[in-house]
């Protein structure tokens, strides 16, 4: 299939990602976010479309090429396929559309909301959001409003919900133009003030030379009444020298939240694309950084995937092109086995379909793996309940090739227990490497099996290990919140407990049965679980069961 | 790794050097890398996982991803214990082309490369000249030490008995907001780092209990207001101690201007955690000058980094104080750059 891909967003992220594909990925001078006019510069260009709610689209074409097509007033209502080919639904007052996408993009904007509310205010002529005001600074002349000198203007910036540097730069940039050029006095009322980034502080202290006055509160807040004549008297007891306060504003600017477009609820749900707790289109999990989903083929970029500053957004336009370039250069591919379902076993439960965390199957008549998109993390093949599907390197034949039992050293008489430890290969397959690396002391008789994923460890590899002479066995996953499957650990925390109670059934301890999470640079906590699982199993003896099969 | 391709010489084996490398290595552009040290990863490689019952997505375990995709690619070679000695660029067929001599032990080796990223990092601050008794007393350390403490053998305990803290004080901004020593910026990282490592100590060793001496506390990770929320587990005191003495039963005793009482105060501790900042380090400046670049290669108190030459890029900490994810970020920016750079000169 011929690329194109699908941009969803009308801002400068948008219209930055626009230029960058357009242009044959190269494209990206440092002003490419300020200016929305796009144009197909090179032969490689890759086509676009963009597609927007809003009514008028605020990036154009700056000449016109079929390579560069706007839907406005149109929403997404469905998507089927995958990376490479994905069906698309694309849904305006005029009807619904099918399109086809080898990619997709989501770069919608944040919204900005005033906090009014949280403070007693409401808007008014001498009331305003942080963002009117920044429109009436800009805009001259400036003396309409009330901007005279020997006026004091009042700045609210995090005092009822913790603020973001962008806002805090918007703010102390403010300050200092009505301090030294109008003349007048200003305020802020802050709690933590957010100097984070690029220049803050260095600002932070210019405004301060320039007479700008900080507040800042712990505990206890300020009050605010607003008056009929448009001042707002605020009374206060003074964090550092404990005296009551109290100051009147002629001008009062109230700061805003930074929220998450609510389209991206939909396309959530539409794309089978897992958020954060805050609604942006990317858990918070560090296997996505920096613009990854869950999903192969399906980006997120600037606001839609978390309160980022404007200041990233070149970054963010720059990251998501070459990172759709790796992609469709299928160098982000992962190697490897994939899940093959044996249509004849499937009774069509669906069990996969809701399962894979990176949605790889599809539905046509029955469920069918797309290769391509399948990162083998054996959730799948573990959980289906007619055994249908397999990963070919990770059948529990292929895996019980490997658990061989580790002779003991020398024969001298004391018990030293065989253990086989199931290693997700992100995590703790990677500490044991550190550890190893590091010189610290493994057990003596420990196998480890390495596979993609923990969500592959069945119940079947666990009884293996047990049957191939194991004294104790080992689940050693990633920390929740850091699955590269998003819930793989949770599926096989999930199994551990439920062989635990099988495995008392059977009259084998279940203590011989351990899972414990690790990140991949815990090598010291490898060493540590490993070696005192070892001496518990010694302790408790070797494990003695009727070995059948 | 073919002759054909074009090559990037990438100085620095730290997070943002690594995923440079990776990135680069994928849009079809070969990479040699330099890392002076005698292992990849720096900084990131030296902090400990910070999860709780959950993982609080501090990035450190990034860099271990990172390193294993970078020596596992065929268009990356790294040079290890390698340091950058010379530079002289020349221009070839209107093409600039650099000639780096790279020392590694006592050998020279010359390289030919297209473009060069600085990704050489930043330095620690070091809190020597601090009234803090850093150097003095064993149990006075940085975020960074502890950090390395947890991460080599997973739990906290004082350097001068081994026994475990009870109660711990955590000194924000040292080296960082300082006029006195003309740092004007904030290091970004400090806050999240520190609140972090407090939260996992506690749930590591229950009952130790963790007082915070800080000016602001910044924003860190995608979900703050939720970490925030985590973060009244500690105490927290919004006031920078004038010093740090020793007690007779070897503690330490803090003073501070305690704005509850408005007055001067003293507090008992086990251990005294210095949140060192990032600062440019002189290894990058050194770097910087083989460049051709002005004195600095940085913009640490800067909102706008400083022009680079044609075909000299920089990206991570080497820039600006950053976190690992900024890191990744900038570093895909740098990467980038440098595509959109081979294709066009
Ligand atoms: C105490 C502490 C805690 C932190 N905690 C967190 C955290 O929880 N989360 C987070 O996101 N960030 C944290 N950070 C920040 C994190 O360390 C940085 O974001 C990250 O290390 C930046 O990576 P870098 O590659 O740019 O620089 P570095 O990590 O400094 O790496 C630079 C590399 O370049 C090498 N090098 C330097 N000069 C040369 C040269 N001339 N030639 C060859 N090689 C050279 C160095 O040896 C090093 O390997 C923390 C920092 C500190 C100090
Ligand atoms: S889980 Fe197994 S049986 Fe159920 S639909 Fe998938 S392949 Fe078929
Ligand atoms: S192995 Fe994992 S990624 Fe592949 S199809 Fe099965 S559940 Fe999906
Ligand atoms: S991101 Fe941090 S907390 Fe999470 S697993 Fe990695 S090192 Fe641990
Ligand atoms: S991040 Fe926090 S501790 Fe670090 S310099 Fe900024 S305010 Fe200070």
């Amino acid at each position: 299939m011929k690329e194109r891909t699908l941009l969803l967003g009308n801002g400068p992220v948008a219209s930055g990602i626009a230029k960058a594909l357009l242009s044959g990925y190269a494209v990206v001078a440092d002003t490419l976010v300020a200016d929305t006019r796009v144009s197909a510069t090179s032969a490689s260009a890759i086509p676009v479309m963009l597609v927007t709610q809003d009514t008028v689209a605020s990036v154009v074409m700056g000449d016109t090429s079929p390579l560069f097509e706007v839907q406005t007033e149109t929403r997404i209502s469905h998507c089927t396929g995958s990376a490479g080919d994905f069906q698309v639904i694309l849904s305006n007052p005029f009807g619904s559309t099918p399109q086809t996408f080898t990619n997709i993009v989501i770069a919608e904007d944040g919204i900005q909301r005033p906090l009014f509310s949280l403070y007693g205010l409401s808007a008014s002529p001498t009331v305003l959001s942080l963002s009117e005001f920044r429109h009436i600074l800009d805009s001259p002349p400036v003396s309409k409003h009330a901007l005279s000198a020997g006026k004091t203007a009042v700045f609210i910036v995090g005092l009822a919900v913790e603020s973001h540097p962008h806002l805090v730069e918007a703010v102390m940039e403010s300050c200092l133009k009505l301090q030294t050029e109008l003349g007048m006095k200003t305020m802020i009322l802050t709690r933590n003030l957010k100097v984070g980034a690029s220049g803050l502080e260095a600002l932070y202290r210019q405004t301060r030379e320039a007479g700008v006055v900080y507040f800042k509160f712990s505990d206890t807040l300020p009050t605010f009444q607003q008056d009929a004549d448009g001042k707002v008297r605020i009374a206060f007891v003074d964090d550092i020298t404990r005296m009551p306060f109290t100051a009147e504003a002629d001008i009062t600017v109230v700061d805003e939240a930074i929220d998450p477009s609510p389209y991206l609820k939909d396309l959530s749900r539409i794309f089978c694309i897992d958020t954060d707790s805050y609604g942006y289109i990317q858990s918070d999990n560090v296997h996505r950084l920096s613009v990854f989903t869950n999903r192969k083929g399906i980006m997120a970029a600037g606001a839609s995937r978390g309160m980022l500053s404007p200041s990233t957004w070149q970054a963010e336009v720059q990251e998501t092109a070459i990172t759709l370039l790796s992609l469709t250069k299928g160098k982000l591919t992962t190697p490897g086995n994939k899940a093959e379902i044996h249509a004849g076993a499937c009774v069509r439960c669906l069990t996969c379909f809701r399962l894979c965390p990176y949605h790889a199957i599809t539905l046509n008549t029955r469920p069918v793996v797309i290769t391509d998109a399948c990162e083998r993390c054996g959730m799948c093949a573990a959980e289906c309940p007619a055994k249908a599907i397999r990963i070919e390197d990770l059948r529990v034949q292929a895996i019980s090739e490997l658990l061989r039992p580790i002779p003991c050293r020398d024969n001298n008489d004391s018990f030293i227990p065989f253990l086989v430890a199931f290693c997700c290969s992100r995590s703790a397959g990677r500490a044991k490497e550190l550890a190893i690396l590091s010189g610290l002391s493994l057990p003596e008789r420990l196998s480890i099996i390495e596979v993609p994923c923990s969500g592959s460890i069945s119940a079947e590899y666990l009884l293996a290990a047990f049957r191939h002479q194991a004294d104790g066995v080992l689940v050693l996953t990633c920390h929740e919140g850091n699955c590269h499957s998003e819930r793989g650990n949770i599926l096989a925390k999930r199994r551990t407990a439920h062989l635990k109670l099988m495995l008392k059934q059977i009259g084998i301890d279940p203590n011989r049965l351990l899972l414990k999470t690790l990140a991949s640079n815990m090598a010291a906590e490898f060493a540590e679980t490993t070696s005192k699982f070892e001496k518990q199993i010694a302790e408790a003896g070797p494990l003695r069961i009727a070995r059948q099969g | 790794m073919n002759s054909s391709m074009k090559q990037v010489m990438v100085v620095g084996g730290g997070v943002s050097g690594l995923s440079a490398a990776v990135d680069l290595a994928r849009l079809g552009i070969a990479v040699e890398l330099v890392e002076n040290s005698g292992s990849l990863g720096g900084h990131a490689a030296q902090l400990s996982c910070k999860a709780t019952d959950h993982c609080v997505s501090c990035g450190a375990c990034v860099v271990e991803e990172k390193i294993r995709q970078a020596t596992g690619d065929a268009n990356i070679r790294v040079h290890l214990n390698s340091s950058v000695v010379n530079n002289n660029s020349n221009d070839v067929n209107r093409r600039k082309r650099f000639d780096v001599t790279l020392k590694q032990d006592q050998e020279m080796q010359h390289i030919e490369v297209d473009a060069v990223l600085i990704a050489s990092g930043f330095a620690p601050f070091h809190p020597a000249n601090k009234p803090y008794g850093y150097g003095r007393f064993e149990n006075v350390m940085t975020t960074l030490e502890l950090d390395l403490m947890l991460r080599k053998s997973g739990a906290v305990k004082r350097p001068s008995d081994a026994a475990f803290p009870r109660n711990m004080a955590f000194i924000q901004c040292v080296g960082s907001r300082d006029s006195s020593l003309g740092h004007l910026w904030c290091s970004k990282i400090c806050c999240g780092a520190a609140l972090r490592m407090a939260s996992c100590i506690q749930n590591r060793q229950p009952g130790m209990k963790s007082t915070f001496f800080y000016i602001d506390i910044q924003n860190f990770g995608k979900n703050f207001q939720t970490d925030y929320a985590d973060m009244h587990r500690h105490i927290l005191i919004r006031s920078i101690p004038a010093d740090v003495l020793k007690t007779a039963d070897d503690r330490l005793k803090l003073s501070y201007f305690d704005p509850d009482t408005q007055a001067y105060q003293e507090s008992i501790f086990d251990m005294v955690i210095l949140s060192v900042g990032l600062t440019p380090s002189v290894s990058t400046r050194n770097l910087a000058a083989m460049l051709n670049i002005d004195m600095y290669g940085f913009a640490y108190a800067r909102k706008t980094p400083i022009p680079l030459p044609a075909g000299v890029f920089a990206a991570g900490a080497a820039l600006e104080p950053m976190s690992i994810a900024e890191s990744v970020l900038s570093a895909g920016k740098a990467a980038s750059d440098i595509f959109h750079y081979m294709k066009t000169s």
